[in-house]
């Protein structure tokens, strides 16, 4: 059954996940608005990674994986049996820590997704390559060598181009796993810059360690500690005046 | 062990100190001599402009830390209230010395009833030195009550300003001079509680 939230993009009521009898996420309810980047900050280990793989549904490929609670997306419950977790995956995408492209041309990467949602259709695919490599600010430095390996590119580029294949199947919100954590400073402002732009079209979910980054691009920061949300709110209140001590414990770098 | 941001703070911290003790030296050295017509237009004028350097100088250190170390939450509130508070005690320099300036500005005047207007000046002493120990020791009670204080010095301002239109002083030099004085009187003890403002938005990060 549906719930009208109108406010958020992705909800989350009392979500818990474990591996095995590891308990990582402990109930944790946000509400993520559309069109805004929000930021998951927290240590390593605190389950960043994790709540933000229970948002497609990720964990499920994980052995010994359970989830209880829920996460709605437009106010739909992802994990009700009526879910299609391959269109689920399509409309929430994800990016990684390190650039993965797969060994194949630039072309070929990106055409990828849609290739495998049954697109066929050269022209179709031609514009949604270009539309996709535009939209992920690639597209000046490869237009002439499309057909060359994508293992050629810069890291940051590769990354880029990783953005680019998310966006190629059209998703609804792009979840970025510390996507700029392999990149040096001048790829990180790119990368940055991009998902400012992302966020009129896209909802962007972005975990990182990076506070400066959190504090640099995000709308909305949640600070996440032993698997619990300690605080959530606007990233200028948050680096300027948290409520939590906690919070202003890891912000200010005197944490445990 | 405190890291290296917390040391800065805590020189930078101590720096604002100086100049808080300067300050406050300044003022009271200003409005003794106007209030015993002794001329100090001098020595004002050299605590003024030092207040004003240091004031630059803090301001340059504090930019340094924000683009090193990006303070962020109380650290950050810090560095904004002593970049301010930096602003307010060199405005306290440049009033004393503006009331020392007085005598220059308007010449000698015979000894004048300033009447109402001592009492006033005691009053802006004592909300100034209250803002300046609520600055140093972090103190939020102080600083809270600092608000209450300058109004009483504002109605006195007021009431001064019009007392002295309806039965003016004989000499005009007189009513220059006093209202001049009190008007700067005034205007000191605003930036005593811009301080007090710093202090409580430092300590709670609550702004009014």
């Amino acid at each position: 059954m549906g719930r009208n939230s109108g406010e958020f993009k992705i909800e989350t009521e009392d979500l818990n996940v474990w591996f095995w009898n590891k308990h990582v996420v402990k109930g944790f309810s946000i509400g993520i608005r559309a069109n805004c980047i929000t930021a998951i900050m927290g240590p390593s280990g605190c389950g960043k990674t994790t709540l933000l793989r229970a948002f497609n549904r990720m964990n499920d490929m994980i052995e010994g994986s359970r989830t209880s609670g829920s996460v709605y997306l437009d106010g739909e419950d992802i994990n009700s049996n009526r879910t299609d977790v391959v269109e689920l995956r399509r409309r929430v995408g994800m990016v990684f820590q390190k650039p993965n492209p797969f060994p194949k041309s630039i072309y070929d990467n990106v055409a990828f997704g849609p290739r495998i949602h049954g697109v066929r259709d050269k022209r179709k695919l031609d514009e949604i390559v270009r539309f996709s490599l535009e939209e992920a600010a690639l597209w000046d430095e490869v237009k002439d060598r499309l057909h060359e390996s994508a293992l050629r590119l810069s890291g940051g580029q590769q990354q880029r181009l990783c953005i680019a294949r998310a966006l190629a199947v059209a998703p609804e919100v792009i979840l970025m796993d510390e996507p700029c954590s392999a990149l040096d400073p001048i790829s990180t402002s790119k990368i940055e810059e991009l998902m400012r732009r992302l966020k009129r079209n896209y909802t962007v979910v972005l975990v990182t360690h990076n506070m400066q980054q959190a504090a640099r691009v995000a709308d909305y920061t949640a600070f996440m500690y032993l698997g619990e949300l300690i605080e959530y709110g606007e990233t200028s209140r948050i680096f300027e005046r948290p409520e939590k001590e906690l919070t202003e414990r890891y912000i200010t770098g005197r944490f445990g | 062990m405190q890291s290296a941001l917390g040391r800065e703070l805590s020189a930078l911290f101590k720096r604002v100190g100086e100049m808080a003790e300067l300050a406050e030296r300044t003022v009271r050295a200003s409005i003794d001599a106007f209030l015993s017509g002794d001329e100090a237009g001098i020595q004002l004028r050299s605590w003024s402009d030092e207040l004003r350097s240091m004031q630059e100088s803090v301001e340059g250190r504090a930019v340094e830390i924000i683009a090193r170390y990006q303070p962020v939450a109380a650290d950050l509130r810090r560095v904004k209230s002593l970049m301010k508070v930096s602003y307010d005690l060199s405005r306290f320099g440049r009033y004393a010395y503006d009331i020392a300036r007085t005598l220059e500005l308007i010449g000698p005047y015979g000894p004048c009833e300033l009447g109402a207007v001592r009492g006033m000046a005691e009053k802006a002493v004592y909300v100034i030195s209250a803002s300046i120990r609520a600055f140093l020791n972090d103190d939020l009670e102080l600083a809270r009550g600092i608000d209450a204080m300058d109004s009483e010095i504002d109605a006195m301002y007021i009431e001064y300003v019009k007392g002295a239109v309806r039965e003016p002083p004989e000499d005009f030099r007189c009513l220059a001079a006093g209202l001049l004085f009190a008007r700067h009187l005034e205007r000191m003890a605003d930036h005593a509680v811009y301080i007090s403002k710093s202090v409580i938005y430092m300590l709670t990060g609550q702004v009014d």
